[in-house]
């Protein structure tokens, strides 16, 4: 019977000695509980190791006395299904501080090895039939965290969590992504907004609103969700005065307590659009000014971010999923399946106001000087960068041009 | 619902690694079927009539449509594009391929899902009422309570080879919705005298061939003393069970042999002796919990006013399928697998998907399983619901009969389970037709079916209000007819009513018993009620007059 310890076979320096054969003089002998119990007079005498076989039927209640004369204590497993000495292993271990060897005997599953040593087991007799490498393929099992605390002592996953929470509990961005887009990415907007709010991201999400013509609808999903979340408003600057004069009319009736205005660094503007023209001429680098920079100032320390972004805004905005991951943040588009119809039902419904603009044409409105009305037809965002190339500012797709 | 960490992923990773290994010696003959058996057991594997069954674990119930859509996917590939849904909040199976085993359970893992400890003499799956988190009538959300208890019993090395299987169900609310009297442990959240929350631990329910109605073992265990006082229990059973005899096994006999007084007080004794977890980490534990099922929205006191006019059918559907919330303009919602051309419990592959999708546009992409094998919706607004009616009736998912005659509770019986001696979907679904026939399920009002197809009592006949035991009588089925039982706070258990009728005479025999309750009840009383009320002559005397015929 081969005999594992220390994760090796070793050979057992013990002789287990019948209930009826002679002791030998020297050496370590095991002995049965009961044998132990009777000639226990004579065995203390007897000067070498001690080691007692805790038969079926007995508890460590048996030996609790003697344990400091015991160099060893086997238990045997009547069968593999029988639990007994797994709790007879921790009350030794646990409660009466054995220290010596304890020894599983019997029916030895060596998939059962890793549980014994976590009850306290440290040496295990198993079955001649069974390979010495099933053996150690299933010791190697025993290298895991543990959900419980045992005999061993070994860390438990609620002490792994609080010593890292910070690492254990989010994954790495990417893979957060992906998982919220396959739990989530199918909820309805107003859903997604109060489940990213109140319980995904609570304290550590924004809405960036442009309060333009369907800002509203979003605006009111994260109202309902909970009013104090932020909302971060751009402010480059060069707003049309009817869009500050919405942001106030809307702020106030959502009731919205948590409006942060975003604004440019006053000296970078000063340093690169001197003459007031950086729009007409670099309008890339005036978006990255008085857009792109200032809100990733103030994305500082959010997890992640809402938009309102829409697939029927063009072709740039087709392919939306739910989640995107830019700069380590998690950028959330509820409404990338919406279209105008849904956006007029949604205004109706909760008799939310429009944008002033809107009636005059202008269906998606940036600064004053890059933004022009849209002809009928014509895609909602045509009157934006009119006649250039440019159809986004960069805070969605970051410039590619030299800045 | 439970989110994962990287610290759950890794354990369930390892024990399908674990049982690939352990699958592939079994089929190379290096493991025999006794070796094997409790490692397969461990892992929800049986061997079933005609195949393996395969049981995945749904942890109190609660089941995210992302999970729901890769059982579907399972069904389709490995099953016959079927699942079953069981009186334990579990899915079931039937059709899997032993060699296949380890790959379902590699798909199961990537969502967070598993088969560890869904058989076997371990504690099983931890239930509590399907309404948990949402119910309006809650102490507590008792789901904190089980998933502490099933992280605890997940794998703990000294509980997984038990003298026999052991359910603990926790509830939190007024009206017990998971039969916690029936369980080997129930824990019920109660208030003290000075309003702090705790436990009523109750002990030694279970149902099987000895139905035994569960004890209190304690009236209030504070909290923090949970985990400990029952690792006792456990030590004790684990150490004094007996084992002699698979039959006098389970915790109730250890508990009637001691005396539920004298186990009270060795648990006593032996609680404060047991090591206790570290009260810092459990609090910051339950902190996490306590965030985890937090509603993923803010609850309301208004529920908005729909003055719309509607059919009589929805209405019908809303006093049966429709409970109240917590959130004033929100509703939950029961689905009930009840149809009658399928097993109690049975679900397509199809519908699987189909309720995913609704689970995703009307209650954020969350459902339960019911211990009554019935899909919930614990999320849906108020103004939705007719809407969600009107989809529901299209898919056949909408019949007004939650907690109603036809809302039968059955195992899988003879049609598949090898441990059965009689059929018992068959024998739910005459009942059904017979009883849809008679009068439409709300003019009999609440009543509870149970059908179990053997003494093992999966079907949980005991606590039916009417029960129907199937047994073998020289090669013919025969059904066992109780009456009274009752999985509520008050249970009870059902009396046997007569002889044994075969299977064609179920009908007739159910029948009558309704009839008697429908000539004898007083004003709104329910069918327990009245039974109460009378006894059981009544009863009796209709059920001779069929028996007679």
């Amino acid at each position: 019977m081969p005999l594992i310890k220390n994760d090796r076979v070793i050979d057992d320096p013990w002789l287990a000695v019948a209930d009826e054969a002679e002791i030998p003089l020297h050496g370590a002998v095991l002995l049965g509980v009961a044998r132990w119990q009777a000639e226990r007079t004579a065995l203390v005498l007897r000067n070498a190791a001690l080691g007692v076989r805790l038969d079926s039927g007995h508890g460590p209640e048996d030996i609790v006395a003697d344990l400091d004369r015991l160099a060893l204590v086997a238990i045997p497993f009547p069968s593999f299904s029988d639990g007994r000495p797994y709790s007879i292993a921790r009350l030794l271990r646990e409660r009466y501080a054995f220290s010596g060897e304890l020894r599983a005997v019997g029916a030895v599953l060596p998939d059962q090895i890793p549980l014994m040593r976590r009850c306290g087991f440290d040496s295990f007799v198993v079955d001649p039939a069974i390979r010495v490498e099933t053996v150690f393929e299933c010791l190697g099992a025993y290298d895991r965290h543990h959900y419980q605390a045992a005999a061993d002592g070994v860390e438990t996953i609620a002490a792994l969590r609080r010593r890292a929470p910070g690492k254990s509990q989010t994954s790495a961005t990417a893979a957060l992504a992906a998982e919220l887009e396959t739990r989530f990415g199918n909820l309805p907007a107003e859903d997604l907004v109060a489940q990213m709010v109140v319980k995904e991201f609570k304290n550590r999400i924004a809405y960036v609103s442009s309060f333009g013509t369907e800002a509203a609808v979003l605006l009111h999903m994260v109202a309902l969700a909970d009013p104090a979340t932020p909302v971060l408003f751009l402010d480059t600057g060069k707003l049309f005065p009817e869009t500050l004069a919405y942001r106030d009319a809307l702020v106030d009736r959502l009731g919205l307590s948590a409006v942060r205005t975003v604004t440019p660094d006053q000296a970078e503007i000063a340093a690169a659009d001197a003459g007031h023209d950086l729009c007409r001429c670099n309008p890339d680098l005036c978006c990255t000014l008085r857009k792109v920079k200032p809100l990733d100032r103030a994305l500082t320390g959010f997890a992640a971010w809402l938009n309102g972004r829409k697939g029927y805004h063009g072709t740039t905005r087709i392919d939306l999923s739910a989640f995107e991951v830019e700069e380590d943040r998690i950028k959330i588009n509820p409404l990338r399946h919406w279209g105008k119809a849904e956006v007029g039902a949604w205004f109706a419904t909760h008799h939310l106001p429009r944008h002033p603009l809107e009636a005059k044409g202008f269906l998606s409105i940036g600064c004053m000087p890059c933004t022009d009305r849209v002809a009928p037809g014509e895609d909602i965002r045509a009157g934006r960068w009119r006649g250039q190339d440019k159809t986004e500012c960069g805070l969605h797709n970051r410039p590619t041009g030299a800045v | 619902m439970y989110r994962y960490d990287v610290h759950d992923r890794a354990l369930v990773a390892g024990r399908v690694d674990e049982f690939r290994g352990q699958v592939r010696r079994r089929l190379q003959g290096e493991l025999n079927e006794d070796q094997f058996r409790p490692l397969r057991l461990m892992n929800g594997v049986y061997l079933q009539l005609h195949s393996y069954m395969l049981r995945v674990a749904i942890p109190y119930g609660v089941l995210a449509s992302h999970q729901l859509r890769l059982l579907a996917t399972i069904a389709h590939r490995y099953d016959r594009g079927l699942g079953h849904f069981t009186t334990r909040q579990n899915l079931q199976f039937n059709w899997i391929g032993l060699e296949d085993v380890p790959d379902v359970l590699g798909h199961l893992a990537r969502v967070d899902m598993h088969a560890i400890q869904t058989s076997g003499n371990c504690i099983r799956n931890i239930t509590t009422d399907p309404f948990a988190g949402v119910a309006k009538d809650e102490v507590e959300d008792p789901r904190i309570t089980a998933e502490l208890l099933r992280q605890w019993s997940t794998f703990h090395p000294e509980f997984l080879y038990l003298p026999r299987k052991f359910k603990v169900a926790v509830t939190g609310a007024r009206e017990d919705r998971a039969a916690v009297r029936w369980h080997d442990i129930g824990l019920r959240l109660v208030r003290d005298a000075a309003g702090t929350i705790g436990y009523e631990v109750i002990a030694g329910g279970g149902q099987g061939r000895t139905p035994v109605i569960g004890a209190t073992l304690r009236s209030f265990l504070p909290k923090a003393d949970l985990l400990p006082y029952i690792e006792a229990i456990m030590r004790l059973y684990n150490r004094f069970g007996r084992r002699d005899n698979k039959y006098k096994a389970r915790i109730k006999i250890l508990l009637q042999d001691v005396g539920i007084e004298a186990f009270a007080r060795m648990v006593e004794e032996e609680w404060p002796r047991v090591r206790r977890p570290d009260p810092h980490l459990i609090a910051a534990e339950t902190a996490r919990l306590v965030e985890d099922f937090a509603l993923p929205y803010r609850p309301r006191k208004d529920s908005p006013v729909d003055t719309t006019e509607r059919d009589l059918a929805f209405w019908r559907w809303v006093a049966a399928n429709v409970a109240p919330h917590q959130s004033a303009d929100r509703a939950i919602v029961t689905l009930p697998l009840k149809s009658i051309d399928q097993g109690p419990g049975d679900i397509t592959a199809e519908k699987m998907e189909t309720v995913a999708d609704l689970a995703d546009r009307y209650s954020h992409a969350e459902m339960r399983i019911s211990h009554h094998q019935n899909i919930v919706l614990p999320h849906v607004r108020w103004t939705e619901l007719p809407r969600l009616w009107e989809t529901l009736e299209r898919l056949g998912l909408a019949e007004p009969i939650a907690g109603l005659a036809p809302d039968i509770v059955a195992c899988p019986g003879m049609d598949y389970c090898a441990l059965a001696t009689a059929r018992s979907i068959g024998i739910a679904q005459d009942i059904s037709k017979r009883l849809a026939a008679l009068a439409p399920p709300e003019h009999i009002g609440a009543l509870r079916l149970n059908i179990s197809g053997c003494i093992n009592a999966c079907g949980h006949h005991h606590a039916g209000h009417i029960g129907i035991l199937g047994v073998d009588k020289r090669g013919e089925e025969f059904y066992q007819i109780t009456i009274g039982g009752s999985d509520d706070y008050d249970a009870t258990l059902g009396t046997l009513i007569g002889p044994a009728v075969p299977a064609a005479r179920v009908a007739d025999a159910i029948e009558s018993l309704v009839l008697a309750y429908l000539a004898h009840r007083q004003g709104t009383e329910r069918f327990l009620e009245t039974y109460r009320r009378l006894g059981i002559t009544p009863f009796k005397e209709a059920f001779h007059a069929v028996d007679q015929e």
